[in-house]
């Protein structure tokens, strides 16, 4: 038994050793490019491992632009809207799929149609509703509306709520619990590991949004990093060095969190003791 | 805590006062949109309008950068719709009709009337075709920034290889069909150098069919006549034979296979392709990426029998002022400060062909590299693209025309006649729309 | 009782009902109106009624976008799916080391999408590319991938599966909330691992699959930034997809009136498919004891 468990556990480790590489070549890819020099560039073949890596790029992608202040700003606007995605969203998943009422699914429905019209021929209305708020030229309108909930993670809330069995809402509810006291208490704690999941969508969502800032900021002081990587591509020549040295600093806050994250997702639902 | 407070009081007291004092004197503040994002040229971007600044107290620009794709308009669209758009706008020049057509673009002139300029003088500093470009139902809609020019670069050391003369490039059609077949080598179905093909740089329908000495539009009669011209079939005609004599999926793995990699690598720098019609910025690129010792040299584009001598076409930049500037009149002011001051400035630290006539002739007398082009500019046959309210179509459309010849989708004349009668439709609707305005 | 119900529900459910009316009703009924006009966004919209509806569909590129879309659909939403759903359950393996593999697989959906594209051209480059390198080590003559009409809209799709990171992180929570207890349960009953996959994990993450279905197809129905990066299209329009050419005809062409028209079609063959993958789900998705 033992034995055909290595074998079964090795053979699990050869496929994974194979996807990974394959998973690995763009990142790979993005950091031999940051350490090129400018002649090796454009070598053809192209030089794989840079020899010696020239670590100046990195100093100059720190120069190209105001990195730190768009760094400053990304971070922001993605840490602003995970709270307003953690705050809104399991709140509306609770009730789409833990509370019956009349409206449950026919507000549900239309939720999911809001996400099946292209971004581009709503943009237009959506900035003159900010322009009326008077939020132009502010991360309002980047940060605002995840107060308001995500239909994507709202709906992906709902679907890990709806595997919690019902009894064990319907057992603090005999004890008297308020409905948000059991959502708070009950719910959440138990809804970890999808809480991290969306955290970890919104903030690489947010963080990697370009559309948005581009329309609503006219301060190049607040501009964020997904606005900073497009000014390295020139028409003149684009030194693509600099720009993978700056997207490579930019991944590194994605990477931490990703990193923090997937601790906490593997955890589970620990449901074993309660469900018997 | 009391003193703080008080302090605080003070401090918002004493600026109150002054701003009142700021307010009497506060300049106007018009925003300047642009998309440049290279250094060179953002600072001296910078610099030009730094100069204005400090020399007209009233106004004051401010600049923002606005990233992206060059002909990126979704921002500039997106607050003109809002009407909180910029006083002035940095935009392609083969768009202005179209702009100017749908209300985008507020009419630059009646300003510069107000103010009090002289137009034509204004207009003699530019070449000829930067303002038949900025110019919409009789009126200046824009004031030209920069242009650009195509021509034929060559790599020196293939041509000695392949036992041409490196200081003689072609010049007709007949030389650079010869030419392209010496400098291609094939194995199989497999290319592993190529001579020439037409398409590939800034090779364009309008390059070959100008070329060819072809017509694209009739302005005297609103009427597209491309279809309708045998050289314009002839330029195309002769591109598709490339496509089957070396098969186009063939050529396309081949140009392909640089596109991914390391990062892109032009096959033309690194001498897998000897001759390419691209424009003059290719030289910086060059000047800054190519390998040690390249050489390469630049021609006029050939031309056929019946062609047209020193053919090109130019595009560039201009400057506008959107619809709906909240500051119209000081933003026209800054315009035509910043395309005759400012541009010298630019085009100096930069070595960009300016719009502005003397600042292109003071470039191409330092870099004589540069003088091919002044000359290509200055000469009777530089061609700007039609000047008409769906410019971006006609250029879709003729891009999907050629695209289907090459590829074997459609026979030429079909291809043709397809995308005129197509764009034509739309021409016709949208000068009804102007007639009825 | 049921009106409390009613009532703790649109409490609960109020932050996005409110958003849905401040930020976003606007919106789409102002594109639904549009869609019904000729509108150059600067200037005051006309009504044309279907005019642009009957345009569209006498339009080429229209259907042409429209086919190319349904491919990678077809495509890019069972792929995915087999793909996430096999990696996800490789990396619930108790393997000392699985956090780096999970952390490598998830990774190219952080890396910025040019320079994935580049590496992706650099793979699939028909004389240099790995790809094709390794298939004529074994022997085979590798197809022109991205420059093959025939094989350009397969190749996108393949490379679109480096993104497969997020749906992967969906698919292992969803085994992980499964009960060990099932697994031990049905290993005393002598069930073989083939065997638990399909009458235990595969029941038992159905919500995720479900909301996977939903979101990939919506997804993949406007793919727009590969084929835009890659290939732009080309060759002869064989990876040109739907919304890019609607992207087209609202900001190059300024026809906002059609590119909402465009959208409005895009959104009835998706509000069609949504409904028919909610609808059979009632066969397959499983929600426990939940109501």
């Amino acid at each position: 038994m033992r034995k055909h468990n290595i074998l079964y556990l090795n053979s699990v480790r050869f496929i994974l050793i194979a996807v990974t590489i394959v998973y690995m070549l763009p990142f790979l890819w993005m950091l031999s490019t940051s350490l090129k020099a400018d002649q090796d560039l454009y070598a053809f073949p192209p030089v794989l491992i840079p020899i010696p890596p020239v670590f100046s790029n990195y100093i100059q992608a720190l120069n190209y632009f105001p990195f730190m202040r768009y760094f400053a700003n990304s971070l922001i606007i993605s840490v602003g809207t995970v709270v307003g995605t953690l705050i809104s969203c399991p709140l509306v998943a609770y009730s789409f799929s833990k509370i019956k009422w009349w409206g449950r699914d026919f507000f549900f429905y239309i939720m999911i149609g809001t996400i099946m019209l292209p971004f581009a021929v709503t943009m237009i209305p959506q900035f003159i509703i900010f322009q009326k708020l008077g939020w132009l030229n502010t991360f309002l309108p980047l940060i605002v509306p995840s107060f308001f909930g995500m239909p994507l993670y709202i709906f992906l809330i709902r679907q890990f709520f709806q595997t919690i069995p019902d009894e064990l809402l319907d057992a603090a509810r005999v004890d008297g619990a308020s409905e948000f006291k059991i959502y708070l208490k009950v719910m959440l704690p138990l809804a970890k590991p999808v809480l991290f999941l969306i955290s970890l969508f919104t903030f690489i969502g947010s963080w990697n949004n370009y559309l948005g800032p581009l329309i609503y900021l006219t301060d190049e002081s607040k501009y964020p990093l997904a606005l900073g990587l497009p000014q390295f591509l020139n028409r003149y020549g684009t030194h693509w060095n600099w720009m993978m040295a700056a997207a490579t600093m930019a991944i590194i806050p994605s990477i931490i969190l990703f990193i923090f994250t997937q601790k906490y997702l593997i955890e589970g639902i620990k449901l074993s003791g309660i469900k018997g | 805590m009391k003193k703080l407070f008080a302090s605080i009081l003070l401090s918002a007291l004493l600026l109150g006062v002054f701003g009142i004092f700021a307010y009497a004197s506060e300049p106007v503040q018009v925003t300047f949109w642009h998309c440049i994002v290279d250094k060179v040229s953002k600072s001296a971007i910078e610099e030009a309008v730094a100069k204005f600044n400090s020399t007209h107290k009233d106004i004051h620009v401010k600049v923002v950068l606005v990233p992206g794709h060059e002909t990126e308009v979704t921002k500039l669209m997106t607050a003109v719709a809002a009407g909180t758009g910029p006083d002035v706008y940095y935009l392609d020049r083969f768009t202005v009709a179209q702009r100017a057509h749908f209300g985008v673009l507020e009419p630059l002139q009646d300003y510069l009337e107000e103010l009090g300029v002289d137009i034509p003088a204004l207009k003699a500093k530019f070449f000829d075709f930067t303002i038949k470009e900025a110019t919409y139902k009789g009126k200046l809609y824009a004031l030209p920034w920069d242009t650009d020019a195509r021509v034929l670069y060559y790599n020196k050391t293939l041509f000695k290889k392949a036992g041409l003369d490196p200081n003689k490039p072609p010049t007709t059609i007949k030389e650079l069909d010869e030419y392209a077949a010496k400098l291609t080598m094939i194995k199989g179905n497999r290319v592993l150098q190529i001579g020439f093909v037409p398409w590939r740089g800034q090779g364009w329908h309008y390059t070959w069919g100008w070329a060819f000495g072809g017509k694209f539009y009739d302005p005297a009669t609103k009427k597209l006549v491309f279809a309708d011209d045998p050289k314009i079939l002839a330029a195309l005609k002769w591109e598709v034979g490339y496509a089957k004599k070396y098969g186009i999926k063939n050529i396309d793995a081949f140009f392909s296979s640089y596109r991914g990699g390391s990062v892109p690598v032009d096959p033309f720098m690194i001498s897998k392709e000897a001759m390419r019609v691209d424009g003059n910025w290719l030289i910086s690129q060059l000047d800054a990426f190519a390998p040690k010792g390249f050489e390469y040299g630049i021609a006029p584009i050939p031309y056929p029998e019946g062609g047209e001598k020193n053919s090109t076409w130019a595009g560039g930049w201009s400057l506008v002022i959107p619809k709906g500037a909240k500051h119209p009149k000081e933003a026209a002011k800054f315009l035509v400060w910043m395309v005759t001051h400012g541009e010298e400035i630019y085009a100096e630290k930069t070595s960009h062909f300016a719009a502005l006539k003397a600042a292109t002739e003071a470039l191409a007398k330092k870099d004589p590299r540069q003088k091919l082009f002044y000359d290509l500019f200055s000469g009777p046959n530089a061609h700007c693209r039609p000047v008409i309210p769906v410019g971006a179509l006609l250029w879709d459309k003729l891009t999907e025309a050629w695209n289907d010849a090459i590829y074997g989708k459609k026979t030429p004349e079909q291809a043709l006649r397809d995308a005129q009668n197509e764009v034509q439709q739309a021409l016709d609707k949208a000068f009804k729309e102007e007639a009825s305005k | 009782m049921k009106r409390k119900q009613n009532l703790l529900g649109l409490l609960f459910a109020s932050p996005w009902i409110i958003g849905f009316l401040v930020f976003t009703l606007y919106p789409i009924i102002a594109s639904l109106f549009f869609s019904f006009t000729e509108y150059h966004v600067t200037l005051p919209p006309k009504w044309v009624g279907f005019a642009n509806y009957a345009k569209l569909f006498k339009d080429q590129l229209f259907l042409k976008g429209l086919i190319n879309t349904a491919w990678y659909t077809i495509g890019l939403v069972p792929i995915g799916l087999v793909l996430a759903i096999t990696l996800a359950l490789l990396l619930v393996q108790p393997l000392r080391e699985r956090y780096f593999y999970r952390s490598m697989i998830y990774l190219p959906t952080i890396v910025p999408v040019y320079a994935f594209a580049t590496i992706a051209l650099w793979f699939f480059s028909p004389y240099y590319g790995l790809v094709n390198g390794l298939l004529s080590f074994l022997g085979i003559n590798g197809p022109m991938w991205l420059n093959d009409e025939k094989w350009v809209k397969f190749t996108i799709v393949l490379i679109s599966q480096w993104g497969v990171g997020g749906a992967t992180l969906i698919f292992m929570a969803a085994i992980n909330d499964i009960p060990k207890e099932l697994y031990e349960a049905a290993m005393l009953d002598g069930a073989n691992k083939w065997k638990m996959f399909w009458k235990i994990t595969l029941p038992l993450i159905s919500p995720a699959t479900l909301y996977y279905m939903i979101t990939a197809t919506i997804g993949a129905l406007q793919i727009f930034d590969l084929p835009q990066i890659m290939t732009g299209g080309g060759p002869a329009n064989a990876s040109l997809s739907y919304v890019m050419y609607l992207y087209r005809h609202a900001f190059s062409y300024m026809n906002m009136g059609i590119a909402s028209a465009m959208a409005w079609i895009l959104f009835l063959i998706s509000l069609v498919l949504v409904i028919i993958i909610f609808k059979t789900s009632a066969r397959w998705a499983f929600y426990g004891t939940s109501r």
